[in-house]
């Protein structure tokens, strides 16, 4: 239990800060205020506040191939439980803690509109939430991350269902198809603990070195990737996800959205290449060759079915299928590039599609509408929401200075060096559609002959609040700030994790 | 072959469960059973699990020191699986708290019904 | 639709059945499972924990932080029915 770096942060509290704090926000609101809404989002403004001062501690002390190390109770690792956070369970931890906080600030005034009188139990609610999702991302052990993976899953489930009518349906199916997926999580570390004995990733790494390969580890490896992958929604394990994202509420919409599939993803990548791959990697070519088909499929299908939707939020949701099977892309092709396109990727598209739902949110809370259609003046009624859109969208499509063009380029300049051209063209040819259903918003916002800035918004007064304008525009900085600073990021924190080190450059032999 | 099932039949008997309780989710048009359908298959996967810390000749894993030389069944799957169990009941719950949620607003349980009543 | 559920969960079962013959045999005294973790909490739990009920010690100590994951969940199954069914109102879906 030696904490990697002395110093400032005591290794003990990051991990605490980052699961215990939001789990006891959410412990201190159901005890204390329901009922009373503004006590409820103090302390959930609070806590988040704790949670993101953790993450960056986190960031501080992990770059540059930095490593937290802690042992829950002392007992260390196989017969106890341990968080390692690298560079990457970092950058993750950062993501995580920033959009709630985003979110969390944003949310009150739409809240008041969609869930009146239940805003205290959301909040307790989405910051169990952010403990699961921050316990995902740090712990060491597979069977830890099983429970984390369904705290997180209920808190989602009902997220999603509080929105009424149609969205209890949508959860129903969420709830179905996302328990399916952790039972199978649950029967691929069945497999590997039955193979090997332990449970910790980096213990069963080692013990699979004295495994021969057989068909049971590859029905671990299989079973642990259909799990990981309906809960990325991976086609075609993707049929939850626009109505589960297109019936939630606009709050619990963004948070969803941006986080949960992306933190499934980090699982995915720490169970294929921490786990795996140190000592069977000619094991995981076929299934990484499955998965970059199953990855293509989502792009292809994610950016078709965007383009003929009327309704923002549903369009979106499509559009978060293509960018999750980018990520799958990336995932599967395995090589330095692409593993660094894909997490710089899981950042990208989180920060993009949280603001972006936060924007359509303002729009709901506005205007009273969010179909495509109302987006029409948007550049005069709500200037600052609609500069945002921009560069989110931009970030989307992958033009510079965004984040996301630094997420594509990776990605791309790993289709190549894999020498894949055929997948390289995959990845131009959704940038191009994707251009051009979000191009087709701009023209909506900018340039439409038809002009809703005239008509009586739903609240006077100026475009949208500052405590949900000021989350939106922060979003939109921190693309531009990542894509920007992006060879910080990457090297600093992805690159030099022990993870993606190890893995090799150019095509996998 | 004998000797193949004799050691392995719990494999065989769980699965068999598994693919009972995935038959039940995709094939059933009803939620209810949809629901009994995943039921049945974390059940099954929580016996695969314990089915793994049988010992032959093994007994409780409680050290009683008057018995040196004992064997004990596995602990740690049973562990396990306590809050898998839990797991399971908690979705279990929250699964019902949805459905009850449903048919207060819509009347029917059965999919194609929802489907219609839904647009 | 029902012949490809029906085909999805015939491939299941063939993966299951295939993948049964190459776990380790149950009910030996040498499987991997009993050799890794196993003979230290056999050998340390009373010492460890002062109890002599493995289970116990495992899951209130060694692994005691899965035993808070698992509270944890109870909890917000019980938050969530109470925000799915707490209140009776008939404009709410």
């Amino acid at each position: 239990m030696q904490p990697h770096r002395e110093g400032f942060v005591d290794a003990a509290l990051i991990p605490v800060g980052l699961v215990v704090v939001p789990l006891t926000g959410a412990l201190l609101i159901a005890a204390t205020s329901i009922g009373a809404t503004r006590r409820a989002h103090a302390l959930t403004v609070i806590t988040s506040g704790i949670n993101l001062a953790a993450a960056l501690g986190a960031l501080i002390a992990c770059s540059d191939g930095g490593v937290i190390e802690y042992a829950y109770g002392g007992w260390r690792p196989p017969f106890g439980i341990a968080v390692r956070i690298d560079g990457i369970g970092a950058l993750i931890a950062a993501l995580i803690a920033g959009v709630a906080l985003a979110v969390f600030i944003y949310s009150p005034q739409i809240l008041r509109v969609e869930l009146p009188r239940d805003e205290p139990s959301f909040f307790a609610m989405s910051l169990l939430l952010v403990a699961a999702l921050q316990g995902m991302a740090v712990t060491a052990d597979l069977f830890n991350l099983y429970v984390f993976l369904e705290i997180g899953s209920l808190a989602a489930y009902t997220l999603v269902a509080v929105g009424g009518g149609v969205a209890t349906l949508a959860s129903f199916r969420y709830l179905l198809i996302g328990t399916v997926g952790a039972s199978f999580y649950l029967l691929g570390v069945a497999y590997l603990f039955a193979l090997t004995g332990s449970l910790n990733g980096a213990d069963i790494a080692q013990a699979l070195m004295e495994v021969a390969p057989s068909a049971a580890l590859v029905a671990a490896v299989v079973f642990l990737a259909i799990g990981l992958g309906l809960k990325m929604a991976i086609f075609p394990m993707h049929g939850w996800l626009p109505d589960a994202y297109t019936y939630a509420p606009s709050a619990a919409s963004a948070l969803i959205a941006g986080l949960m599939t992306k933190v499934s993803a980090l699982a995915l990548l720490r169970v294929l290449y921490g786990v795996i791959q140190p000592a069977h990697r000619s094991l995981l070519l076929p299934i990484g060759d499955v998965i970059v088909i199953l990855g293509c499929a989502g792009i292809v299908v994610g950016s078709l079915m965007a383009v003929a939707q009327r309704d923002l939020k549903r369009l979106l949701a499509y559009s978060s299928i293509a960018h999750l099977g980018f990520i799958a892309l990336g995932l599967g092709i395995g090589n330095r590039d692409a593993v660094t396109g894909a997490v710089f990727n899981m950042v990208a598209h989180g920060v993009a599609k949280a603001t972006l739902f936060l924007i359509v949110g303002g729009m709901t809370y506005r205007l009273g509408s969010r179909s495509v259609k109302s987006l029409a003046g948007l550049g005069r009624s709500m200037p600052l929401s609609a500069a945002a859109l921009v560069i989110a969208a931009f970030s989307m499509i992958g033009l510079p200075p965004t984040a996301g063009f630094t997420a594509k380029w990776y990605l791309i300049m790993g289709c190549l060096e894999a020498d894949r051209p055929d997948l390289f063209a995959v990845v131009v040819a959704s940038t191009l559609l994707s251009a051009w259903y979000f191009l087709r918003l701009f023209e909506a916002a900018f340039f439409s002959a038809e002009d809703h800035s005239a008509d009586e918004p739903l609240r006077a007064g100026w475009e949208l609040p500052v405590s949900m304008l000021a989350p939106i525009a922060a979003g939109a900085a921190a693309l531009i700030a990542l894509g920007l600073a992006n060879q910080t990021v990457i090297v600093r924190l992805i690159e030099s994790s022990a993870l993606v080190a190890g893995l090799a450059r150019g095509a996998t032999p | 072959m004998s000797d193949l099932f004799a050691s392995r039949f719990e494999y065989w008997m769980t699965t068999a469960l598994i693919v009972i309780g995935f038959y039940g989710i995709v094939a059933k048009r009803n939620l209810v059973k949809q629901l009994i359908g995943l039921n049945i298959m974390q059940t099954a996967i929580i016996l695969l699990f314990i089915s793994m810390s049988v010992q032959p000749g093994g007994t409780v894993p409680i050290i009683d020191a008057s018995r040196s030389g004992a064997i004990y069944m596995s602990p740690l799957p049973h562990v396990l699986m306590l809050t898998a169990i839990v797991v399971m009941v908690a979705t279990a719950g929250v699964a019902f708290a949805l459905l009850i949620r449903i048919h207060r607003r819509f009347g029917t349980l059965e999919e194609d019904e929802l489907l219609e009543r839904s647009r | 639709m029902k012949a490809l559920g029906a085909l999805c969960v015939a491939a299941l079962g063939m993966l299951f059945l295939v993948a049964s013959q190459s776990l380790p045999p149950l009910r030996t005294a040498d499987a991997p499972i009993r050799r890794r973790v196993e003979p230290y909490y056999v050998a340390n739990a009373v010492t460890d924990t002062a109890t002599p009920n493995i289970v116990s010690a495992i899951l209130a100590d060694y692994r005691g932080f899965d035993t808070f994951g698992e509270t944890t969940v109870v909890f917000t199954a019980g938050l969530a029915c109470y925000l799915l069914l707490g209140r009776r109102e008939s404009e709410r879906g």
